[in-house]
This record gives structure tokens, C-alpha cells and sequence, in this order.
């Protein structure tokens, strides 16, 4: 097997839905490394690259849950135990009080980990990747890309590129490695 | 016109912010703000190294000038919150011309906020006591008193409006880097940036991102000046005690907020020629929000006036005996005049569609709105349980510095956003005109992105 001298191929597709059917062509042709870009959210694109649905709805909820725990549990061990104090006698253990910092926390959790949902899912910060390396390739124009890797075991150098062409791509560039 | 539409406007909006030089009146408007902004940081310094008694607040009126302002500022930066947040779930189409404004204005406008009650402390080099972390004194925080609560609300405020701002700009970040022509351009939007690429899999977190994002807007609006005007509410002096608060707070802040985003609109529509983006239809819409929270608080207002006569106590109704005759009368007629009165003219299609006539009914709201606080804040405490206390104070020259100072310091930062990001969303508005979005042919419906009704 030949060494792949580049890190993939990036092939240029007129519209939305000419990369939307060439990337259900790619994957139902068993390509599994390999990313779709489009200058806005395209619906079913990452459905046809096999992306898997994201968990961070789920995570932030955890998230809250753990956070109201956490911090109602912190404001009564601080203010019956560790810092009873009293005023105008009113009960040490006033919970209904302690529920407002609780939800605070819970939405702030929430929001911190939707933040953390984006980066770690959408794989930044990533200041370098090798399709920067193709001039034309761009967010700032309506520019629609499929791009293959060559770690994938069905990347080959020399059929890639051909049947790229076949499923109507308008341009084909080599991502240097 | 160019073929693709979509594209166009990229290349116009994407432009403005790398290309176009800085105008005269843009920096004649840095100029002055930063002015202000100057006497702001001045009169902080007098106060930070002198001591509150620069301020007009004096017992029996402890709290004044600055929690005013506090309750004003976040009011403001409400309009972002909601305009981003409760109208993207419920699919408005309009709102995209104007929320990457009304984000950037709840942004700074909530920095600002969470100033003011530190200028108000005494000692505000303690105010990091109000972080629950163990320290050597075995001290806590009160959990028990709302103004812990504030500190908690208003700093998940400004953290959540901070990362929705970013994560609504990543995608634009990216835009920029590309098309950028300078390498200082390059540089600093590409870090910014953080490498988004357009993929697929970057869209459909981010979309899910903002679908999270907008669902917790709601509570984090409620959850911040709710908050705030419990520290009001659970207190017992007549004019501060009463249940209504916090919707009555909530929805004079969106009235502000509204007005605010209709000021902003409306500048930067006429200095950027954004006439196509910004239409008179957009203007009309945040009128009619205007107007129905004008509605509202009107309402609250009958509802505190009844809720003092129907207590039956001499205080409380003797709170508005003073509100309407005492020495605060005009703040009060000065609110009911620019709240209540000068809003009815919002039925009036003619006026919403009118830009001079918006812009001045907005300014009426921002002083109205100002006045309202005033009267909340100050009328109450200075006609006390106890009359032997009673006095009145009125704001000083430091009073009115750190007010008009903390305006500048809100206009340089926006005049400083608005040249550097762009000031609508590049990849929202080309998501509307984008000829993958929809059924309808690209250029055949050009209504999502000026609006449903033209100018």
C-alpha cells in the first residue's frame, strides 16, 4: 500500500443540496473520516455524515441538578453548622431562602456547560487544521465542501478523486499533509 | 445586483467592519464618550478613595443614586437577553436584524449594572466577601438576605450574556478572519475565531448551543431583576413592601430594554445606511413591544396605588400622598408623563413607522424609566415609620458624574463594538437569504431579511 502523500481531499460542491447527496453518497460508500462545511447549519447534513447526536442537553441538565444540589447542600451546612447566626430569631434552617442561589447556580452550570458542549463538540479551539492549508477554501463565501481524509480505509489516491467527480463535485483540491 | 444575494451581503456587512474607514461622526461620538468615560473613572476614584460621602444618599435614605442606577442598567440590558433568547424560540424572523446589537448593548449595559452596587458599599474593597470560599475568619455569606441573591443573579447575568454574545459571534469570528485582508485582521479575529471551520459537526453543536442558550434566557431575565427588586420587596417600609415587584420590575425592564434597542436602531440604521436591513417594519415591531410593556407597567402602577389604599395603613397610603405632592412630585409626573402618557401614541401606526418620532418616544422611555427607580428607591425611605427621621436628599454633582460618566462609558464601548464586529449577524442574515434555506427560489424573498413589511 502507497504512503498517502496528502491529508485528504477537499471537493467543492455548487450548492447545499449537491454536498447534502454526495455526502450521503460518501457514507453509504463506507467513507467514515470525513466532514461536511457549509456556510450555514444545513439540516440533515450531519445526519448523513454519521455525526452522532449530541448529549450536551442531557449533560447540561446533570449539570444543573448537581449544581442546585451542591450549592443548597453548602448554604445549609454554612448556615447551621460552619456559621449559625442568628437573626431576629428566625430558624437557622430557612430553606426557602437558600433556593434562589441554588437555581442561579443550577442555570449558571446549565450555561457553562452548553459553552463546553460547543467547544469540546465542535472540536475547538483549533487554531491549526490542514484544510487551511487550500487557498480556497473559506467561511466567508457561500462555499459548500466535502472533505475525505486519508486516514480512512476507503481513501484512495487514485478512485477518490475520480468518484468525488462523479458525485458532482464543481472543484478538487489535495489538503497538503 | 449580485447573482447571489446571500453572498452580497457577506461581502457588504463583512466590509463595514474591515474596509470602511472610521467616519467623523464616529469618532467625534469616541471622542466625547470617552470624555464622559474619563469623568466616570474620576468620580469612581473620588469615591473609591474618599468614601460614599461624595454621593447625595444620607440616612434616612441609605440606599439612592446607585441602586437607581443599578435597576436602570440592567433594565437595559434585559432587551438584549430577550430579543436573542425568547424570540429566537419562538422563530421571529425580524429579530435578526437587530440582536447582535441588543446583545452587545445587554452586555456592556450589565457590566455597568454590577458596578453601581459596588460604588454603593461602604468598604468595596470587601465586596469579594460576598463569594462563598473558606477563608481564615470561619466567615459565610448571609444566605438569608436578598443581597447575596443579587450578587449570585447578577453575575450569572453578565457571564450568561457574555457567552451567548461569543458563541452568536464565533461563526461571524470565522467570516472575518477569511475574508480579512490585514494581517493584525487575520491575526486577532483568527484567535478569536478559535479555528471554526463551517463543518458539519461545528453547526450542529452550535445550533444546539443556542436552542440550550435560549431556552435558559427566560429564567436568567426573571431570576436577574427579580432578584434585584427583592431586595426592596422583602424589606417592610411602605413603598418597597409589596408582593407585585418582581413581574412589575421584569416587565419595567423590558419597556427600557425595547426603547434602548429602538435608540440603537435607529443610529446605526442612519450613520451605516442600513435602511434595508433595519426597516422601518423592524422599528414598527419594537414599538408595538414598547407599547405593550408600557401596558404592563402602567398596570403595576394602579395595582401598588391600589395595594397602598387597600392595606389601610396611614404609612403606606401616605407614601402616595408624598409621591404625588411631596417634594418628588415632578419625578413621579415626570414618569407617569413619559411611561404612561406619551406611549399611548404607540397605537398610532404613523408613529411607529416614524424614526424622529421613535427615537424621541425611546428617549422619553430611558428617562421615564430612570424616574421610576428614582421615585421607587427614594420616595419610600425618605418618608419612614419613623417621621422624626424624615428628609430628603438630592443627587450631587458626583451623583450625576457617575450617571452621565457610566452613559459614555456604555457609548464608547458600543461605538468601540460596532467598528470592530459586525453589527448585524453576517452568517443569520445570510442563513435568510441563503438559497438552501427554504423552498422558495434565493432573491424571492427578500421579506426575512428586510422585514415582513417594507419601508
Amino acid at each position: 500500500m502507497d504512503e498517502p502523500s496528502c491529508a485528504g481531499l477537499l471537493a467543492r460542491f455548487d450548492d447545499g443540496p449537491a454536498l447534502l447527496a454526495a455526502a450521503r453518497a460518501a457514507h453509504a460508500a463506507g467513507y467514515r473520516v470525513l466532514e461536511g462545511h457549509a456556510p450555514e447549519p444545513l439540516p440533515g447534513l450531519p445526519a448523513a455524515l454519521g455525526v452522532p447526536a449530541s448529549r450536551t442537553p442531557r449533560l447540561a441538565l446533570l449539570a444543573a441538578l448537581l449544581a442546585a444540589a451542591g450549592f443548597f447542600a453548602l448554604q445549609v451546612w454554612s448556615a447551621v453548622w460552619a456559621y449559625p447566626f442568628n437573626i431576629g430569631g428566625r430558624p437557622l434552617f430557612s430553606w426557602p431562602a437558600f433556593l434562589v442561589v441554588s437555581i442561579d447556580m443550577a442555570l449558571l452550570s446549565a450555561v457553562l456547560t452548553a459553552f463546553v458542549g460547543l467547544l469540546v463538540g465542535g472540536g475547538l479551539p483549533r487554531l491549526y487544521h490542514p484544510v487551511f492549508n487550500v487557498p480556497q477554501f473559506t467561511t466567508g463565501t457561500e462555499a459548500y465542501f466535502l472533505y475525505l481524509d486519508a486516514a480512512d480505509v476507503r481513501f484512495d489516491p487514485q478512485a477518490t478523486p475520480a468518484w468525488l467527480e462523479a458525485h458532482g463535485a464543481s472543484e478538487i483540491h489535495e489538503v497538503p499533509a | 445586483m449580485a447573482a447571489n444575494p446571500a453572498q452580497a451581503l457577506t461581502a457588504r456587512l463583512s466590509a463595514d467592519v474591515l474596509e470602511r474607514r472610521p467616519s467623523p461622526l464616529w469618532w467625534l461620538t469616541l471622542v466625547l464618550a470617552g470624555v464622559l468615560a474619563a469623568i466616570f473613572a474620576l468620580a469612581l476614584g473620588a469615591i473609591f478613595g474618599w468614601g460614599p460621602g461624595w454621593m447625595g444618599m444620607n440616612i434616612p435614605v441609605a440606599w439612592a443614586f446607585p441602586i437607581v442606577n443599578t435597576i436602570w442598567w440592567i433594565g437595559i440590558a434585559h432587551a438584549g437577553t430577550f430579543i436573542s433568547g425568547v424570540l429566537l424560540l419562538t422563530r421571529q424572523h425580524w429579530r435578526i436584524s437587530v440582536s447582535r446589537i441588543a446583545e452587545a448593548m445587554g452586555l456592556f449595559a450589565i457590566v455597568l449594572a454590577g458596578l453601581f452596587p459596588i460604588v454603593h458599599l461602604g468598604r468595596p474593597w470587601f465586596a469579594y466577601w460576598l463569594l462563598p470560599y473558606p477563608n481564615t475568619m470561619g466567615l459565610w455569606p448571609q444566605w438569608r438576605s436578598p443581597l447575596v441573591w443579587d450578587f449570585f443573579s447578577i453575575a450569572l447575568y453578565l457571564i450568561f450574556t457574555l457567552v451567548f454574545l461569543y458563541v452568536s459571534l464565533l461563526p461571524d469570528l470565522a467570516i472575518l478572519r477569511d475574508r480579512a485582508r490585514r494581517r493584525w485582521q487575520r491575526y486577532g479575529y483568527g484567535l478569536l475565531a478559535l479555528g471554526w471551520r463551517n463543518s458539519a459537526r461545528q453547526w450542529q453543536r452550535y445550533q444546539q448551543t443556542m436552542l440550550l442558550l435560549s431556552a435558559l434566557a427566560a429564567p436568567i431575565v426573571v431570576a436577574a431583576t427579580g432578584v434585584i427588586s427583592l431586595d426592596l420587596s422583602v424589606s417592610i417600609v411602605p413603598g418597597y413592601h409589596f408582593t407585585i415587584f418582581p413581574p412589575y420590575f421584569v416587565v419595567g425592564a423590558l419597556y427600557s430594554g425595547f426603547s434602548m434597542v429602538v435608540l440603537i436602531a435607529i443610529v446605526l440604521r442612519t450613520a451605516r445606511r442600513l435602511d434595508a436591513l433595519i426597516t422601518r417594519g423592524h422599528i414598527d415591531r419594537l414599538g408595538r413591544l414598547m407599547l405593550l410593556f408600557s401596558l404592563a407597567v402602567s398596570y403595576a402602577y394602579l395595582c401598588e396605588i391600589f395595594n397602598g389604599w387597600y392595606a389601610g395603613e396611614a404609612y403606606y397610603w401616605r407614601v402616595y400622598a408624598d409621591r404625588w405632592a411631596g417634594p418628588y412630585a415632578p419625578m413621579y409626573w415626570g414618569m407617569i408623563t413619559c411611561n404612561v402618557l406619551l406611549p399611548q401614541l404607540l397605537w398610532l401606526r404613523g408613529v411607529r413607522r416614524s424614526l424622529p418620532l421613535m427615537f424621541l418616544l425611546a428617549l422619553g422611555a430611558q428617562l421615564g424609566m430612570w424616574l421610576e427607580r428614582y421615585v421607587i428607591v427614594i420616595t419610600s425611605t425618605h418618608r419612614d415609620y419613623l417621621p422624626s427621621a424624615w428628609d430628603t436628599v438630592w443627587p450631587t454633582a458626583t451623583d450625576w458624574a457617575l450617571l452621565f460618566g457610566s452613559l459614555g462609558v456604555f457609548i464608547f464601548l458600543l461605538a468601540l463594538f460596532v467598528r470592530l464586529m459586525p453589527s448585524l449577524s453576517i452568517h443569520e442574515m445570510r442563513e435568510a437569504t441563503g438559497p438552501a434555506n427554504g423552498p422558495e427560489p434565493a432573491g424571492a424573498h427578500p421579506q426575512h431579511t428586510a422585514g415582513s413589511t417594507r419601508a
